[in-house]
């Protein structure tokens, strides 16, 4: 298929070998990932640096591989935008998962090109919308290669089958070591051990860490069968047997039966999804699903979080507001527009999602804290906004989760392992828009608000945060692929057959010295995955070597942050040490958080959902008049339900900013380090004096020893991060200029 | 069961109290709000106080310090509501079982103590004790409310730095009558023909301020006088301009003789005189009042030469760009008052251009509108595009954008320009000071920007007293306008886009405007030099740049790096300006930052030294060993220490 001589297709045959990764490297200009290639490529094109003002282009070939789209400059002189310092993509890489719309356009139309559609017309300029708000711009010098590129970037991009995802092809490279650059990245291990809770034993240590009693982790759901969206470890009263574990299944939707996720102080943090419609008609075992919701408390809250949360469509509805916004309009960023910003920004209600997800956390966490009671959160299939709000208030309450390690387990406990879809509200295979969700990325965002307002308290800085946040667009890990434990079961399961079919090939055509292939280590033992799931195929986000290199990394950790060891023992005062759990405490109350009231609710079951009608709360939106609308059956708990004794007590309205470093980042206009980033240099350059000193000593001994000593050179120091202040300054300048005419 | 009253009460510590969401914050605003709130807080006293003597009260019309130790062995609860007191500071007036009603946390009930300086309210009703300690200079205006019930008084405060205080208090006291006496007294001091407090207050610190700017030796700094540039000794008795200082630097070509003449043709003689040089291009920034051309386009030969001369000083243009910060309508419109500008016919190789500026009438407004969405409720749910409806931000960013592109025309036209508004000491001013602060890295040192506001604003005759109206009561005076908070703002915009290259921190910049109002220190006081040489300023009162100069770790950015030589480019664009929350809703108990944020940067400050002497030491180590092992000369040129650092 060789047709204009610039565009190739190439045929996806044998593969080449090992030693070929370097030469291909240097032919296409972009370092491939194992199991990456080149799907077609066109020269001559620009990359406009401004789109529509056209203030700077640069040209270069566009390459589209299995797993991105690459641009490589001609001349690589031109300074590069500011690398996000990762391994996998370079600056002007995007990956295919990433791309959110592909448009093709002339002078005088454009038009989204799907992977189906046929361009009618011959494009010479192609859009790449991002998913994290970046907008690529290229134009074609020859409007042939345009025509042959796009579609098949737009096809490229839409998946055919979740087995037709790059990941696999990468794991399968991967776990064979083929090529050695890639070997060491595993052996770095993970700077920051996390709990991925794909096993018994992490619940365990969770377990014993918050110092929760009366707990055990039950194997009820192994195979799935009380519910297929859940892990397969669910932590219950230590009196529940697993019997009744799955009998109550039937009361919930999707089984999600309330289960242990959090203790702090003397209260419990439970999660489960709404009561099924017809679940009160099934009275016999009301009292072991009591059991099983009460914990080993007297007192239940049960906080619906349907009441004054955003749904996830309303929360998408947001995103996609705020994307316009921040994105679509990026390329002239001064526009006339701007002089109602603050009102379009707030027209996009995501920086209302973000204040309502805070409030609520903040009323769930005071209701934790200090107080002996179970609380549990209900939503209606218990996989969005329930992930969201348990972990902000771990997050609120925890100093544990301020760290790096506490955070990503805090990831995997609350959203992996509980079943956030994330296949769906990413729209991964892109088939419909529906499900699609940011629910996710709010929550980076709620932590971001948080980290503004109390960067002390927090291991973790901004850097770190949109690592994580651009991890989700690339497709290369475990955590962030699939909707559910289960569905990553599966494809681990049948990924490992994979590698153990397709490794034999290989063995044949180049002898490995290391041919013990690690899949031989999946494998199931007594009944579910031990520990050895984290040598596993898919590689797991939270190995940053894979992504950064440690230079990168240094940048994740926060100047200010001070780890107090007793801070991150404490969670909460255990001054409440329920050590009796053996009897339940009778009477049992249960209550119902809705708009910041606690309600007695006569019983449990039949559940009346909520008291106070959505009808009814509109004719009365103050809340002085639903009180006494209530006041019969309002039951104050405890003084204290006051959010200002918080750790991290609510962010008020003028408090909540636009994540900009975020959203913003693209139209690069303020490129300033971050002030922590100086400390951070500093620090490092002081590790490179001892590290200087040390080999100083050492050569000195070397030289009394009359040994020679040449070649040693010593490397310059680390940089100050702030050295690229002064191109910025000058790309910038330019765009200031059009703001001063307006 | 549990039970407790059907409202939480709140249970907070006073300074850092945050009211929670649905707490007992009062939707006030109207005035039958304040009537209840008022009841309610008078009902609440008359319950809770038992009477108090009258002679103590009356003892401390006599305000010696005897006195305040017989008051301390009469009361007990007086001695812990006592206010401090500066040297210098003496009481007027206590009232006790006065309730201020906060809008955040209810009415609390207390001692208020008024001195030649400040409102100072206290209440030991808390723990930690409530305390509220403003200085009377930012009291705007001060109103009695009366009758609403039998016996009970209140009084509202209106604030200039954003606030507003309400007090309730028993009528029939015959000591608390005196507190509204005593607080328009001490609050208005210039109405009522009496000292200002800055010349009573006598602290002495370490470090003289008054000695920060020397204008000889700041234009030495920037390379003056040169060849063409000379320091005129013309207006030394503030003869030819009796708003400039008496040091100004003019085209050393240009005779007395004819500047007399450019100044009768400048509106009260403000000539175009230079603020800034640059030190490569010799582009000059020049700044002056409007050219008073009058309806029938008058013109002045010596006027148009002299602006011929100021090109003429930079070799590297031939152009000259005059920015006229107004908006094009309003200097039309003030061509029939006998102002206007300078046509490009007359100024040969002038080009004009309009900087589309409000006057301070609008931007009083903006504040205004600004101070009632923030103060003291805010509607969570419309906060931004309240805040959108204010406009401030938009005049932030049309100022902000004014000196980027003036600072442009200097650095990459190499361009000398000529700014001007009407009376050249508004708008002017902002444009200038923002301009040398992009350009000139040294004005972003704390020394350099005390310097900057000491040379631009005071010396060049911002009209402080009458913008601010220090210890006037006329508070409805259309002259008053925030034209140097607005100033202040766009600084702060700045060092929140480059957080590392101002050597001063928040605190300074909310210290500079605290005192801005205050009146403690005489260097925001009068309008200009002139009237401060006449008043004896600087021997009669400290200097706001002694207080803050005797701590400087108080003040320092410990993340500061000497952007040496870099101009400074600040986004104008709205979404990266920000609405400086940190001194507009500061009231706001929800909105202090829990985590002291100040003392840590403090903290960062000695850990940086630690760092720094860490690296000296081993640097100095590892060259010795360099030296000592003489196989090879690797001794470390290159600077490692990144405090030094120099972009």
């Amino acid at each position: 298929m060789l047709q204009s001589g610039s565009f190739r297709l190439h045929s996806c045959g044998p593969e080449p070998a090992p030693s070929s990764f370097e030469m291909m490297d240097r032919v296409v200009g972009v370092k491939l990932l194992p199991g990456e290639k080149v799907k077609g490529e066109a020269v001559n094109v620009k990359k406009c640096l401004w789109y529509k003002q056209l203030r700077k282009s640069i040209t270069g070939k566009l390459l589209c591989t299995n797993f991105r789209v690459a641009f490589v400059p001609v001349e690589t002189w031109i300074p590069q935008g500011p690398g996000n310092g990762s391994r996998i993509l370079g600056a002007d890489d995007v990956a295919l998962s990433c791309i959110d719309r592909v448009v093709a356009g002339t002078s005088s139309r454009t038009k989204v090109v799907s992977a189906s559609s046929s361009l009618k017309f011959q494009p010479q300029e192609l859009l790449i919308h991002c998913c994290d708000f970046r907008l690529l711009h290229f134009q074609f010098e020859q409007e042939a290669r345009a025509s042959e590129i796009i579609p098949l970037i737009a096809q490229s991009c839409q998946p055919v089958s979740p087995r037709d995802l790059f990941v696999f092809q990468y794991s399968v490279e991967m776990s064979n070591n083929l090529d050695p650059r890639w070997m060491n990245t595993h052996s770095d291990g993970e700077l920051y051990p996390t709990q991925m809770f794909e096993t018994h034993l992490d619940w365990e240590i969770e377990l014993s860490r918050t110092g929760a009693v009366g707990w055990r982790v039950s194997l009820a759901n192994e195979r799935f069968e009380v519910s297929p969206s859940l892990s397969k470890f669910l932590v219950v009263p230590r009196k529940v047997l697993d019997l009744d574990v799955k009998r109550a299944c039937a009361y919930f939707n999707e089984g999600r039966i309330p289960r242990w996720h959090w203790h702090h102080g003397g209260s419990d943090l439970l999660r489960m999804s709404n009561f099924q419609s017809n679940a009160y008609t099934q009275r016999d075992g009301l009292s072991k699903l009591e059991q099983l919701l009460f914990g080993g408390q007297s007192k239940l809250v049960i906080v619906d979080l349907a009441d004054e949360l955003p749904t996830p469509a309303e929360i998408q509805l947001a995103y996609n507001r705020l994307k316009h916004l921040c994105c679509y309009e990026n390329a002239s960023p001064f526009r006339d527009a701007d002089e109602k910003w603050l009102s379009t920004l707030e027209g996009t209600r995501w920086l209302e999602c973000v204040r309502l997800c805070l409030k609520k956390a903040s009323e769930v966490s005071s209701l934790l804290s200090n107080q002996c009671l179970t609380v549990t959160l209900q939503e209606t299939d218990d996989r969005d906004l329930a992930c969201l709000v348990s972990s902000l208030v771990q997050v609120i309450l925890d100093p544990y989760c301020r760290t790096m390690q506490g955070f990503q387990s805090l990831i995997q406990k609350e959203w992996v392992e509980a079943g956030h879809r994330f296949s769906d509200r990413f729209n991964r295979l892109r088939r419909t828009d529906k499900e699609e969700s940011a629910v996710f990325l709010l929550f980076l965002d709620c932590v971001w608000e948080l980290l503004e307002h109390y960067p002390v308290l927090f291991e973790f800085t901004e850097t770190y945060l949109l690592a994580i946040r651009d991890s989700t667009h690339i497709l290369l890990f475990r955590n962030f692929l699939f909707n559910c434990p289960r569905e990553r079961a599966y494809a681990q399961q049948s990924l490992a057959t994979d590698v153990r079919v397709r490794v034999t090939p290989y063995t044949n055509s180049w002898p490995r010295s290391r041919s013990t292939p690690r899949d031989e280590q999946v494998v199931l033992k007594g009944g579910f995955f031990t520990r050895e799931e984290r040598n596993c195929p898919l590689p797991s986000v939270w190995d940053w070597s894979l992504q950064f290199p440690l230079e990168h990394q240094v940048l994740f950790r926060s100047a200010l942050y001070s780890s107090d060891a007793q801070l991150l023992a404490q969670n909460g005062t255990s001054a409440h040490s329920n050590t009796d759990k053996g009897e339940f405490p009778l009477p049992r109350t249960v209550y119902h958080l809705t708009r910041g009231v606690l309600l007695v609710q006569p019983q449990l079951l039949p559940w009346k959902n909520v008291s106070v009608s959505k009808k009814l709360s509109r004719l009365s939106q103050s809340l002085e008049s639903l009180l006494e609308l209530e006041q019969p059956q309002r039951i104050p708990l405890s003084p204290s339900l006051d959010p200002a004794s918080l750790p991290l007590p609510p962010i008020p309205a003028p408090g909540i900013r636009l994540w900009k470093g975020c959203y913003l980042r693209w139209p690069l206009e303020v490129g300033f380090e971050a002030a922590y980033n100086l400390l951070t240099a500093l620090t490092s350059q002081v590790h490179w004096l001892e590290r200087r000193l040390r080999q100083e000593a050492d050569r000195q001994n070397t030289a009394t020893n009359g040994l020679d000593h040449q070649g040693n050179h010593l490397t310059q120091p680390p940089s100050p991060v702030c050295s690229n202040g002064s191109d910025t300054m000058e790309t910038s300048f330019t765009t200031m200029l059009s703001s001063a005419t307006l | 069961m549990d039970s407790l009253p059907a409202k939480k009460a709140p249970r907070l510590p006073a300074a850092a109290a945050s009211a929670n969401g649905d707490s007992p914050e009062s939707p006030a605003g109207s005035h039958v709000e304040w009537c209840k709130q008022l009841i309610a807080a008078t009902i609440s006293t008359q319950l809770s106080t038992a009477a108090v003597p009258d002679t103590i009260s009356k003892d401390y019309r006599v305000f010696r310090r005897p006195d305040l130790r017989v008051l301390r062995d009469g009361n007990k609860l007086a001695q812990m509501e006592e206010a401090p007191l500066f040297p210098g500071e003496a009481i007027k007036a206590i009232a006790k079982d006065v309730t201020y009603i906060c809008p955040f946390i209810g009415a609390i009930s207390g001692t208020l103590t008024v001195t030649e300086y400040k409102l100072y309210f206290k209440s030991v009703e808390r723990d930690p004790p409530f305390t509220l300690d403003v200085p009377l200079g930012v009291v705007n205006r001060i109103e009695k409310i009366a009758g609403i019930q039998e016996n009970s008084c209140g009084l509202e405060i209106v604030c200039k730095d954003m606030r507003n205080l309400r007090f309730a208090y028993k009528q029939e006291e015959h000591g608390k009558l005196e507190i509204f006496e005593n607080l328009t007294q001490f609050a208005f001091p210039v109405s009522k023909n009496l000292p200002l407090f800055a010349v009573k207050y006598k602290e002495n610190y370490p470090v003289q301020g008054w000695k920060v700017y020397d204008p000889v030796a700041e234009y030495k700094r920037q390379g003056l006088p040169n060849e063409s540039w000379t320091i005129s000794k013309i207006n030394s008795n503030y003869e030819l301009c009796d708003t400039y200082p008496s040091v100004v630097v003019v085209p050393t070509s240009v005779k007395d003789d004819d500047l007399c003449k450019v100044a009768a043709f400048r509106t009260r003689g403000r000539i175009p005189v230079l603020s800034w040089i640059h030190p490569e291009s010799q582009a000059t920034i020049t700044r002056c009042s409007q050219p008073m051309v009058g309806p029938n386009d008058k013109r002045c030969k010596e006027d148009e030469k002299y602006l011929q001369t100021i090109m003429d000083a930079n070799a590297q243009s031939h152009k000259l760009i005059i920015f006229d910060a107004r908006q094009s309508s309003v200097a039309d419109a003030n061509k029939a008052k006998g102002g206007g500008y300078e046509s490009e016919t007359a100024y040969s190789n002038a080009e004009l251009v309009f900087l589309e500026i409000h006057n301070i009438h609008v931007m009083r407004e903006s504040l205004r509108k600004l101070k009632d969405m923030v103060y003291p409720v805010i509607d969570e749910a419309k906060w931004l595009s309240n805040i959108d409806s204010t406009h401030w931000l938009e005049y932030i960013r049309i100022l902000l954008a004014g000196a980027v592109r003036i600072a442009d025309k200097i650095e990459s036209a190499k361009t000398s320009v000529v700014v001007h508004c009407s009376d050249g000491w508004d708008r002017t001013s902002q444009l200038t000071a923002l301009t040398m602060l992009i350009l000139d890295s040294y004005y972003r040192t704390i020394k350099g920007f005390e310097v900057l506001i000491e040379k631009e604003w005071l010396s060049f005759g911002h009209r402080f007293a009458v913008r601010i109206g220090h210890g006037d009561e006329n508070h409805a005076d259309a002259d008053r306008s925030p034209i140097f908070l607005q100033f202040i703002d766009c600084v702060w915009q700045m060092t929140k886009q480059f957080p590392a290259a101002f050597e001063f921190n928040e605190l300074f910049l909310l210290t500079i405007l605290d005192h801005l109002y205050s009146c403690l220190f005489g260097t925001f006081l009068y309008n200009c030099e002139q009237q401060r040489v006449k008043e004896e300023v600087q021997t009669k009162t400290v200097s706001l740049w002694s207080y803050i100069n005797s701590q400087l770790e108080e003040f320092t950015n410990p993340f500061y790096v000497n952007y040496e030589n870099h101009v400074l480019y600040p986004v104008a664009s709205l979404r990266h300006l920000e609405l400086w929350v940190n001194y507009y809703v500061r009231w706001n108990p929800r909105m202090r930052p829990q985590v002291p944020i100040h003392q840590n940067c403090k903290e960062l400050l000695t850990i940086r030294a630690e760092l720094q002497k860490k690296v000296e030491e081993l640097q100095r180590e590892v060259s010795n060993m360099a030296v000592s092992s003489s196989s090879e000369r690797a001794s470390p040129t290159h600077s490692v220490s990144p405090v030094q650092t120099t972009v």
